[in-house]
Protein backbone atom coordinates (compact mmCIF):
# COMPACT_ATOMS: atom_id res chain seq x y z
CA UNK A 1 0.00 0.00 0.00
CA UNK A 2 3.00 2.28 1.12
CA UNK A 3 4.28 1.65 -2.53
CA UNK A 4 1.16 2.40 -4.09
CA UNK A 5 0.79 5.71 -2.42
CA UNK A 6 4.20 6.77 -3.24
CA UNK A 7 3.99 6.02 -7.14
CA UNK A 8 0.64 8.29 -6.98
CA UNK A 9 2.54 10.58 -5.15
CA UNK A 10 5.04 10.68 -7.61
CA UNK A 11 3.24 10.52 -10.71
CA UNK A 12 1.17 13.51 -8.81
CA UNK A 13 3.99 15.45 -8.28
CA UNK A 14 5.33 15.21 -11.65
CA UNK A 15 2.08 16.26 -13.45
CA UNK A 16 2.89 19.53 -15.71
CA UNK A 17 0.56 22.18 -15.18
CA UNK A 18 -0.68 24.61 -18.28
CA UNK A 19 1.90 26.86 -19.65
CA UNK A 20 -0.13 29.04 -22.21
CA UNK A 21 3.08 31.56 -22.85
CA UNK A 22 4.94 28.15 -24.75
CA UNK A 23 2.20 28.06 -27.22
CA UNK A 24 2.47 30.34 -30.48
CA UNK A 25 -0.42 31.64 -32.62
CA UNK A 26 -0.73 33.40 -35.83
CA UNK A 27 -0.14 37.29 -35.50
CA UNK A 28 -3.30 39.26 -33.59
CA UNK A 29 -4.34 35.88 -31.43
CA UNK A 30 -3.75 35.89 -27.86
CA UNK A 31 -4.27 32.40 -25.32
CA UNK A 32 -4.80 32.03 -21.88
CA UNK A 33 -6.12 30.21 -19.26
CA UNK A 34 -9.88 29.98 -19.32
CA UNK A 35 -9.89 27.11 -16.46
CA UNK A 36 -6.64 25.77 -14.53
CA UNK A 37 -7.73 22.82 -12.77
CA UNK A 38 -9.83 20.43 -14.93
CA UNK A 39 -7.92 16.87 -14.52
CA UNK A 40 -8.08 15.17 -17.48
CA UNK A 41 -9.98 17.38 -19.58
CA UNK A 42 -11.74 15.95 -22.58
CA UNK A 43 -14.72 16.66 -24.49
CA UNK A 44 -16.44 19.93 -24.56
CA UNK A 45 -19.84 21.40 -24.98
CA UNK A 46 -21.90 24.58 -23.86
CA UNK A 47 -24.79 24.67 -21.81
CA UNK A 48 -27.75 27.41 -23.25
CA UNK A 49 -26.56 29.79 -20.36
CA UNK A 50 -22.82 29.50 -20.83
CA UNK A 51 -21.75 26.66 -19.03
CA UNK A 52 -19.25 24.68 -20.07
CA UNK A 53 -19.15 21.09 -19.45
CA UNK A 54 -15.77 19.14 -19.94
CA UNK A 55 -15.97 15.33 -19.92
CA UNK A 56 -12.89 13.18 -18.45
CA UNK A 57 -10.49 9.97 -18.89
CA UNK A 58 -10.72 9.07 -15.64
CA UNK A 59 -14.27 9.56 -13.06
CA UNK A 60 -15.63 13.01 -13.35
CA UNK A 61 -17.71 15.16 -15.85
CA UNK A 62 -16.64 19.34 -14.51
CA UNK A 63 -18.39 22.18 -15.53
CA UNK A 64 -17.07 25.43 -16.06
CA UNK A 65 -18.81 28.84 -15.08
CA UNK A 66 -19.72 31.31 -18.01
CA UNK A 67 -16.30 33.17 -18.77
CA UNK A 68 -13.96 31.14 -17.08
CA UNK A 69 -12.56 30.11 -13.52
CA UNK A 70 -13.18 27.27 -10.89
CA UNK A 71 -14.33 23.75 -12.70
CA UNK A 72 -16.33 22.29 -10.22
CA UNK A 73 -17.44 18.71 -10.36
CA UNK A 74 -21.10 17.52 -11.37
CA UNK A 75 -20.64 14.31 -11.78
CA UNK A 76 -18.29 11.46 -10.28
CA UNK A 77 -17.85 7.93 -10.53
CA UNK A 78 -18.68 7.14 -13.66
CA UNK A 79 -16.76 5.31 -15.76
CA UNK A 80 -14.54 7.45 -18.55
CA UNK A 81 -16.95 9.71 -18.92
CA UNK A 82 -15.06 11.39 -21.79
CA UNK A 83 -18.47 12.44 -24.21
CA UNK A 84 -20.53 15.25 -23.29
CA UNK A 85 -23.69 17.01 -25.24
CA UNK A 86 -26.11 19.50 -24.11
CA UNK A 87 -29.59 19.56 -25.73
CA UNK A 88 -32.93 20.80 -24.15
CA UNK A 89 -31.44 21.96 -20.31
CA UNK A 90 -30.18 18.40 -19.81
CA UNK A 91 -26.05 17.15 -20.01
CA UNK A 92 -25.38 13.96 -21.75
CA UNK A 93 -22.52 12.08 -20.33
CA UNK A 94 -21.11 8.89 -22.55
CA UNK A 95 -19.18 6.56 -20.25
CA UNK A 96 -17.49 3.44 -21.80
CA UNK A 97 -20.99 1.47 -22.24
CA UNK A 98 -23.77 3.92 -21.03
CA UNK A 99 -25.13 6.93 -21.87
CA UNK A 100 -26.78 9.30 -18.92
CA UNK A 101 -28.84 12.34 -18.70
CA UNK A 102 -28.43 14.73 -15.89
CA UNK A 103 -31.70 17.04 -16.64
CA UNK A 104 -32.07 20.74 -16.06
CA UNK A 105 -28.33 20.60 -15.16
CA UNK A 106 -27.28 24.34 -15.26
CA UNK A 107 -30.34 25.34 -12.65
CA UNK A 108 -28.67 22.47 -10.55
CA UNK A 109 -24.81 22.70 -10.89
CA UNK A 110 -24.33 22.79 -6.71
CA UNK A 111 -26.79 19.74 -6.49
CA UNK A 112 -27.13 17.78 -9.63
CA UNK A 113 -29.82 15.52 -10.00
CA UNK A 114 -29.53 11.71 -10.60
CA UNK A 115 -28.67 10.89 -14.04
CA UNK A 116 -31.42 9.02 -15.97
CA UNK A 117 -29.97 6.02 -18.54
CA UNK A 118 -30.99 6.56 -21.92
CA UNK A 119 -28.57 3.98 -23.48
CA UNK A 120 -27.07 0.46 -21.32
CA UNK A 121 -25.55 -1.50 -24.05
CA UNK A 122 -22.57 -0.17 -25.98
CA UNK A 123 -19.18 -2.18 -25.72
CA UNK A 124 -17.55 -2.67 -23.17
CA UNK A 125 -14.08 -2.94 -24.04
CA UNK A 126 -11.47 -0.35 -23.03
CA UNK A 127 -9.67 -0.57 -26.26
CA UNK A 128 -11.08 2.43 -28.65
CA UNK A 129 -13.70 3.01 -25.45
CA UNK A 130 -13.87 6.64 -25.29
CA UNK A 131 -17.17 7.83 -26.51
CA UNK A 132 -17.84 10.94 -28.14
CA UNK A 133 -20.83 12.25 -28.22
CA UNK A 134 -22.86 15.01 -30.29
CA UNK A 135 -26.54 16.05 -31.08
CA UNK A 136 -26.56 17.11 -35.23
CA UNK A 137 -29.32 19.32 -37.22
CA UNK A 138 -31.45 16.14 -37.50
CA UNK A 139 -31.72 15.78 -33.56
CA UNK A 140 -30.53 12.50 -33.36
CA UNK A 141 -27.99 12.32 -30.98
CA UNK A 142 -24.18 10.99 -32.41
CA UNK A 143 -21.80 8.42 -31.12
CA UNK A 144 -19.01 6.48 -32.52
CA UNK A 145 -18.25 3.48 -31.41
CA UNK A 146 -13.84 2.39 -32.57
CA UNK A 147 -12.58 -0.59 -33.35
CA UNK A 148 -11.30 -2.92 -30.27
CA UNK A 149 -7.71 -3.41 -31.58
CA UNK A 150 -5.31 -1.58 -33.77
CA UNK A 151 -6.94 -3.40 -37.00
CA UNK A 152 -9.05 -5.99 -37.02
CA UNK A 153 -12.51 -7.22 -38.90
CA UNK A 154 -14.64 -7.10 -35.91
CA UNK A 155 -18.50 -7.29 -35.36
CA UNK A 156 -20.62 -4.92 -37.19
CA UNK A 157 -21.37 -2.75 -34.51
CA UNK A 158 -17.42 -1.61 -33.91
CA UNK A 159 -15.91 0.99 -36.47
CA UNK A 160 -18.82 2.58 -36.74
CA UNK A 161 -20.84 5.96 -36.08
CA UNK A 162 -24.55 5.45 -34.98
CA UNK A 163 -27.38 7.52 -34.13
CA UNK A 164 -29.72 7.43 -31.89
CA UNK A 165 -33.36 9.17 -31.49
CA UNK A 166 -33.32 9.57 -27.57
CA UNK A 167 -37.15 10.03 -27.84
CA UNK A 168 -37.86 6.64 -29.55
CA UNK A 169 -34.37 5.25 -28.41
CA UNK A 170 -34.31 3.70 -32.21
CA UNK A 171 -30.33 3.63 -33.20
CA UNK A 172 -29.01 3.23 -36.39
CA UNK A 173 -25.48 2.97 -37.97
CA UNK A 174 -24.72 6.42 -40.16
CA UNK A 175 -21.06 5.42 -41.20
CA UNK A 176 -19.15 2.24 -41.72
CA UNK A 177 -14.94 1.83 -42.19
CA UNK A 178 -14.54 4.14 -39.10
CA UNK A 179 -11.53 3.40 -37.17
CA UNK A 180 -11.90 5.36 -34.02
CA UNK A 181 -14.09 9.26 -34.46
CA UNK A 182 -13.40 11.24 -31.38
CA UNK A 183 -14.36 14.48 -33.33
CA UNK A 184 -17.42 15.64 -35.25
CA UNK A 185 -19.06 18.43 -36.89
CA UNK A 186 -21.57 19.50 -39.11
CA UNK A 187 -20.77 22.11 -41.98
CA UNK A 188 -23.07 25.01 -40.82
CA UNK A 189 -24.22 25.71 -44.18
CA UNK A 190 -24.76 22.18 -46.18
CA UNK A 191 -25.29 20.06 -42.44
CA UNK A 192 -23.19 17.87 -43.88
CA UNK A 193 -21.79 15.67 -40.96
CA UNK A 194 -17.61 16.27 -41.32
CA UNK A 195 -15.72 13.54 -38.93
CA UNK A 196 -11.63 13.17 -37.74
CA UNK A 197 -10.66 9.58 -37.97
CA UNK A 198 -7.39 8.28 -36.02
CA UNK A 199 -5.47 5.79 -38.86
CA UNK A 200 -4.07 3.22 -37.63
CA UNK A 201 -0.79 1.91 -35.93
CA UNK A 202 2.43 -0.18 -37.01
CA UNK A 203 2.26 0.56 -40.83
CA UNK A 204 5.65 3.16 -40.21
CA UNK A 205 5.93 6.62 -38.94
CA UNK A 206 4.41 8.49 -42.06
CA UNK A 207 2.09 5.86 -42.98
CA UNK A 208 -1.05 5.62 -42.97
CA UNK A 209 -2.82 9.60 -42.48
CA UNK A 210 -5.03 10.35 -39.66
CA UNK A 211 -8.20 11.30 -41.91
CA UNK A 212 -11.20 14.40 -42.55
CA UNK A 213 -14.01 12.81 -43.79
CA UNK A 214 -17.35 14.26 -45.07
CA UNK A 215 -20.54 12.21 -44.59
CA UNK A 216 -23.01 13.75 -46.82
CA UNK A 217 -25.39 10.94 -46.24
CA UNK A 218 -26.14 8.05 -44.31
CA UNK A 219 -24.74 4.47 -45.21
CA UNK A 220 -20.82 5.59 -46.49
CA UNK A 221 -18.01 3.27 -45.26
CA UNK A 222 -14.92 5.08 -44.78
CA UNK A 223 -12.91 1.89 -45.22
CA UNK A 224 -11.58 0.11 -42.41
CA UNK A 225 -9.83 -1.69 -42.00
CA UNK A 226 -9.52 -2.51 -45.41
CA UNK A 227 -8.27 0.20 -46.85
CA UNK A 228 -6.23 3.44 -45.16
CA UNK A 229 -6.41 7.49 -46.37
CA UNK A 230 -8.25 6.69 -49.55
CA UNK A 231 -5.30 4.94 -51.56
CA UNK A 232 -3.33 2.30 -48.93
CA UNK A 233 -4.89 -0.78 -49.20
CA UNK A 234 -4.28 -2.32 -45.98
CA UNK A 235 -1.25 -5.65 -45.72
CA UNK A 236 -3.72 -8.12 -44.03
CA UNK A 237 -7.27 -7.05 -45.12
CA UNK A 238 -6.72 -5.31 -48.43
CA UNK A 239 -6.88 -8.00 -50.78
CA UNK A 240 -9.78 -8.11 -52.93
CA UNK A 241 -11.17 -5.13 -51.82
CA UNK A 242 -10.04 -2.31 -53.23
CA UNK A 243 -9.91 1.15 -52.25
CA UNK A 244 -11.83 2.39 -54.72
CA UNK A 245 -15.06 0.65 -52.97
CA UNK A 246 -15.14 3.02 -50.03
CA UNK A 247 -15.36 6.59 -49.59
CA UNK A 248 -12.00 8.50 -49.55
CA UNK A 249 -11.49 11.45 -47.06
CA UNK A 250 -12.07 15.01 -47.94
CA UNK A 251 -8.74 15.91 -46.37
CA UNK A 252 -5.38 14.03 -45.41
CA UNK A 253 -4.28 14.79 -42.13
CA UNK A 254 -0.91 14.11 -40.49
CA UNK A 255 0.25 10.41 -39.91
CA UNK A 256 -0.69 9.44 -36.55
CA UNK A 257 -1.08 12.81 -34.99
CA UNK A 258 -4.49 11.87 -32.95
CA UNK A 259 -6.76 14.07 -34.44
CA UNK A 260 -9.58 14.21 -31.86
CA UNK A 261 -12.37 17.09 -31.25
CA UNK A 262 -12.84 19.28 -34.36
CA UNK A 263 -15.56 22.13 -34.97
CA UNK A 264 -16.61 24.58 -37.77
CA UNK A 265 -15.60 27.74 -37.12
CA UNK A 266 -18.82 29.65 -37.37
CA UNK A 267 -18.21 32.60 -34.88
CA UNK A 268 -17.58 36.46 -36.40
CA UNK A 269 -14.75 36.96 -33.65
CA UNK A 270 -11.77 35.47 -35.60
CA UNK A 271 -11.00 37.34 -39.02
CA UNK A 272 -13.11 36.31 -42.61
CA UNK A 273 -10.03 33.76 -43.29
CA UNK A 274 -11.26 31.99 -40.23
CA UNK A 275 -14.92 31.70 -40.85
CA UNK A 276 -16.46 28.46 -41.78
CA UNK A 277 -12.85 26.87 -41.38
CA UNK A 278 -12.24 23.82 -39.54
CA UNK A 279 -10.16 23.70 -36.30
CA UNK A 280 -8.83 20.21 -35.21
CA UNK A 281 -7.23 19.21 -32.25
CA UNK A 282 -4.19 17.35 -32.59
CA UNK A 283 -3.58 14.83 -28.93
CA UNK A 284 0.24 13.91 -30.66
CA UNK A 285 1.54 10.61 -31.61
CA UNK A 286 2.29 8.05 -29.13
CA UNK A 287 4.56 6.12 -31.37
CA UNK A 288 5.93 8.04 -33.96
CA UNK A 289 9.23 9.40 -34.38
CA UNK A 290 9.77 12.08 -34.87
CA UNK A 291 6.53 12.97 -31.94
CA UNK A 292 3.90 15.07 -34.33
CA UNK A 293 0.75 16.39 -33.48
CA UNK A 294 0.17 18.21 -30.00
CA UNK A 295 -1.37 21.28 -31.70
CA UNK A 296 -4.47 22.67 -33.31
CA UNK A 297 -4.62 22.59 -36.89
CA UNK A 298 -7.03 24.82 -39.32
CA UNK A 299 -8.52 23.23 -42.09
CA UNK A 300 -9.75 25.70 -44.60
CA UNK A 301 -12.03 24.92 -47.46
CA UNK A 302 -12.68 26.52 -50.33
CA UNK A 303 -16.08 25.80 -52.63
CA UNK A 304 -16.79 23.33 -49.63
CA UNK A 305 -13.41 21.48 -49.98
CA UNK A 306 -10.29 21.61 -48.02
CA UNK A 307 -7.76 23.84 -49.47
CA UNK A 308 -5.28 24.38 -47.02
CA UNK A 309 -4.13 22.06 -43.75
CA UNK A 310 -1.85 24.30 -41.74
CA UNK A 311 -0.66 24.87 -38.03
CA UNK A 312 -2.75 27.26 -35.73
CA UNK A 313 -1.67 26.67 -31.98
CA UNK A 314 1.61 25.08 -31.46
CA UNK A 315 4.05 24.56 -28.81
CA UNK A 316 2.60 21.55 -25.99
CA UNK A 317 5.21 19.51 -27.56
CA UNK A 318 8.66 20.57 -25.89
CA UNK A 319 11.45 18.88 -27.95
CA UNK A 320 11.00 15.44 -26.74
CA UNK A 321 8.45 16.51 -24.03
CA UNK A 322 4.87 16.76 -24.13
CA UNK A 323 3.89 19.41 -21.62
CA UNK A 324 0.46 19.24 -22.92
CA UNK A 325 -1.80 17.65 -25.22
CA UNK A 326 -5.16 19.30 -27.09
CA UNK A 327 -8.39 17.14 -27.13
CA UNK A 328 -11.21 19.34 -28.29
CA UNK A 329 -12.40 22.66 -30.03
CA UNK A 330 -15.53 24.21 -29.13
CA UNK A 331 -16.66 27.77 -30.05
CA UNK A 332 -17.56 30.19 -27.36
CA UNK A 333 -20.60 32.14 -27.72
CA UNK A 334 -18.49 35.40 -27.93
CA UNK A 335 -16.13 33.54 -30.86
CA UNK A 336 -13.34 32.86 -29.10
CA UNK A 337 -11.65 29.43 -29.15
CA UNK A 338 -11.67 27.40 -26.95
CA UNK A 339 -9.07 24.31 -26.10
CA UNK A 340 -9.56 21.29 -23.64
CA UNK A 341 -5.96 19.86 -22.92
CA UNK A 342 -6.05 16.43 -20.54
CA UNK A 343 -2.32 16.33 -19.63
CA UNK A 344 -1.76 19.86 -18.03
CA UNK A 345 -5.37 19.77 -16.83
CA UNK A 346 -6.43 22.66 -18.27
CA UNK A 347 -8.92 24.56 -20.29
CA UNK A 348 -7.37 27.44 -22.39
CA UNK A 349 -9.44 29.94 -24.56
CA UNK A 350 -7.88 31.52 -27.93
CA UNK A 351 -9.25 34.60 -28.91
CA UNK A 352 -8.10 37.39 -31.57
CA UNK A 353 -7.71 40.82 -30.56
CA UNK A 354 -5.68 41.80 -33.61
CA UNK A 355 -2.80 43.31 -31.62
CA UNK B 1 20.60 8.90 19.41
CA UNK B 2 20.42 8.57 15.40
CA UNK B 3 20.11 11.57 13.78
CA UNK B 4 17.08 11.26 11.54
CA UNK B 5 15.81 13.13 8.66
CA UNK B 6 12.50 14.90 8.60
CA UNK B 7 10.03 12.22 7.02
CA UNK B 8 8.84 15.41 4.72
CA UNK B 9 12.44 15.68 3.65
CA UNK B 10 13.01 12.29 3.04
CA UNK B 11 9.40 12.52 0.72
CA UNK B 12 10.22 15.63 -0.96
CA UNK B 13 13.86 14.73 -2.17
CA UNK B 14 12.22 11.25 -2.87
CA UNK B 15 9.90 12.86 -5.34
CA UNK B 16 12.51 15.53 -7.00
CA UNK B 17 14.51 12.08 -7.79
CA UNK B 18 11.66 10.39 -8.63
CA UNK B 19 10.61 13.40 -11.18
CA UNK B 20 14.35 13.61 -12.94
CA UNK B 21 13.74 9.40 -13.17
CA UNK B 22 10.65 9.62 -14.90
CA UNK B 23 11.44 12.56 -17.20
CA UNK B 24 14.71 10.98 -17.85
CA UNK B 25 12.90 7.74 -19.02
CA UNK B 26 10.16 9.90 -21.17
CA UNK B 27 12.71 11.32 -22.74
CA UNK B 28 14.70 8.61 -23.60
CA UNK B 29 11.41 6.41 -25.34
CA UNK B 30 10.03 9.38 -26.49
CA UNK B 31 7.71 8.30 -29.62
CA UNK B 32 8.42 5.25 -29.34
CA UNK B 33 4.84 4.21 -27.71
CA UNK B 34 7.18 1.70 -25.02
CA UNK B 35 4.63 3.03 -22.37
CA UNK B 36 1.57 2.48 -24.33
CA UNK B 37 2.22 -0.43 -26.24
CA UNK B 38 1.65 -2.90 -23.23
CA UNK B 39 -1.51 -1.19 -21.83
CA UNK B 40 -2.99 -1.38 -25.61
CA UNK B 41 -1.61 -5.13 -26.54
CA UNK B 42 -3.63 -6.45 -23.49
CA UNK B 43 -6.88 -4.63 -24.10
CA UNK B 44 -7.29 -5.83 -27.38
CA UNK B 45 -6.36 -9.50 -26.08
CA UNK B 46 -9.49 -9.14 -23.71
CA UNK B 47 -11.54 -8.65 -26.96
CA UNK B 48 -9.97 -11.08 -29.26
CA UNK B 49 -9.42 -13.77 -25.89
CA UNK B 50 -13.54 -13.26 -25.71
CA UNK B 51 -14.47 -13.45 -29.51
CA UNK B 52 -12.34 -16.88 -29.24
CA UNK B 53 -13.94 -18.14 -25.97
CA UNK B 54 -17.55 -16.75 -28.01
CA UNK B 55 -17.04 -19.30 -30.63
CA UNK B 56 -16.46 -22.60 -28.35
CA UNK B 57 -19.47 -21.23 -26.75
CA UNK B 58 -21.75 -21.23 -29.56
CA UNK B 59 -19.63 -24.79 -31.12
CA UNK B 60 -20.64 -26.16 -27.78
CA UNK B 61 -24.58 -25.67 -27.38
CA UNK B 62 -24.74 -26.24 -31.25
CA UNK B 63 -23.10 -29.82 -30.61
CA UNK B 64 -26.45 -29.94 -28.17
CA UNK B 65 -28.66 -28.42 -30.57
CA UNK B 66 -28.98 -25.00 -28.25
CA UNK B 67 -27.86 -22.68 -31.15
CA UNK B 68 -30.55 -20.56 -30.17
CA UNK B 69 -29.40 -19.64 -26.66
CA UNK B 70 -28.48 -15.93 -26.88
CA UNK B 71 -24.94 -15.73 -25.64
CA UNK B 72 -22.52 -12.94 -24.37
CA UNK B 73 -18.80 -13.46 -23.42
CA UNK B 74 -17.13 -10.42 -21.38
CA UNK B 75 -13.71 -11.00 -19.44
CA UNK B 76 -14.38 -14.87 -20.12
CA UNK B 77 -17.58 -14.80 -18.10
CA UNK B 78 -20.21 -15.93 -20.02
CA UNK B 79 -23.85 -14.65 -19.85
CA UNK B 80 -26.58 -17.06 -21.13
CA UNK B 81 -30.29 -16.37 -22.13
CA UNK B 82 -33.02 -19.20 -23.19
CA UNK B 83 -31.92 -22.38 -21.81
CA UNK B 84 -31.16 -23.56 -18.39
CA UNK B 85 -29.83 -26.95 -20.02
CA UNK B 86 -27.03 -24.60 -21.28
CA UNK B 87 -25.67 -23.39 -18.02
CA UNK B 88 -23.98 -26.94 -17.53
CA UNK B 89 -22.37 -27.12 -20.90
CA UNK B 90 -21.06 -23.69 -21.18
CA UNK B 91 -19.32 -24.33 -17.24
CA UNK B 92 -17.25 -26.67 -19.11
CA UNK B 93 -15.74 -25.21 -22.08
CA UNK B 94 -12.23 -24.65 -21.48
CA UNK B 95 -11.44 -20.92 -20.60
CA UNK B 96 -14.59 -20.12 -19.00
CA UNK B 97 -13.92 -17.97 -16.01
CA UNK B 98 -18.02 -17.94 -14.85
CA UNK B 99 -21.41 -18.66 -16.23
CA UNK B 100 -24.17 -16.38 -15.46
CA UNK B 101 -28.31 -17.08 -16.60
CA UNK B 102 -30.30 -13.87 -17.33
Amino acid sequence: MRAVLFLAALLAGCASGPRPEEIRLPPGFEISVYSGNVPQARSLALGARGTLFVGGKENNVYAVPPGGGKAMPVAGGLQEPHGVAFRDGALYVAERSRILRFDAIEERLANPPTPVVVVADLPRYKHHGLRTLRFGPDGMLYVPVGAPCNICLPEEHYAVITRLNTNTNEREIFARGVRNSVGFDWHPQTKELWFTDNGRDLLGHDAPPDELNRAPRAGLHFGYPFCHGGDLPDPQFGAGRPCAEFEPPAAKLGAHVAALGMRFYAGTQFPAAYRGAIFIAEHGSWNRQPMSGYRITVVKLRDGRPASYENFAEGWLDGTTAWGRPVDVIVAPDGALLVSDDKAGAIYRIAYTGK
Amino acid sequence: MKARMPLTAVLAAALLGGCELVSFYRNETAGIGALELVPLYFQEKQYVTDRDLEAKVRAALAAQGLQHVEVDVYLKEVTLRGDAKALGIVRSVKGVKAVHAR
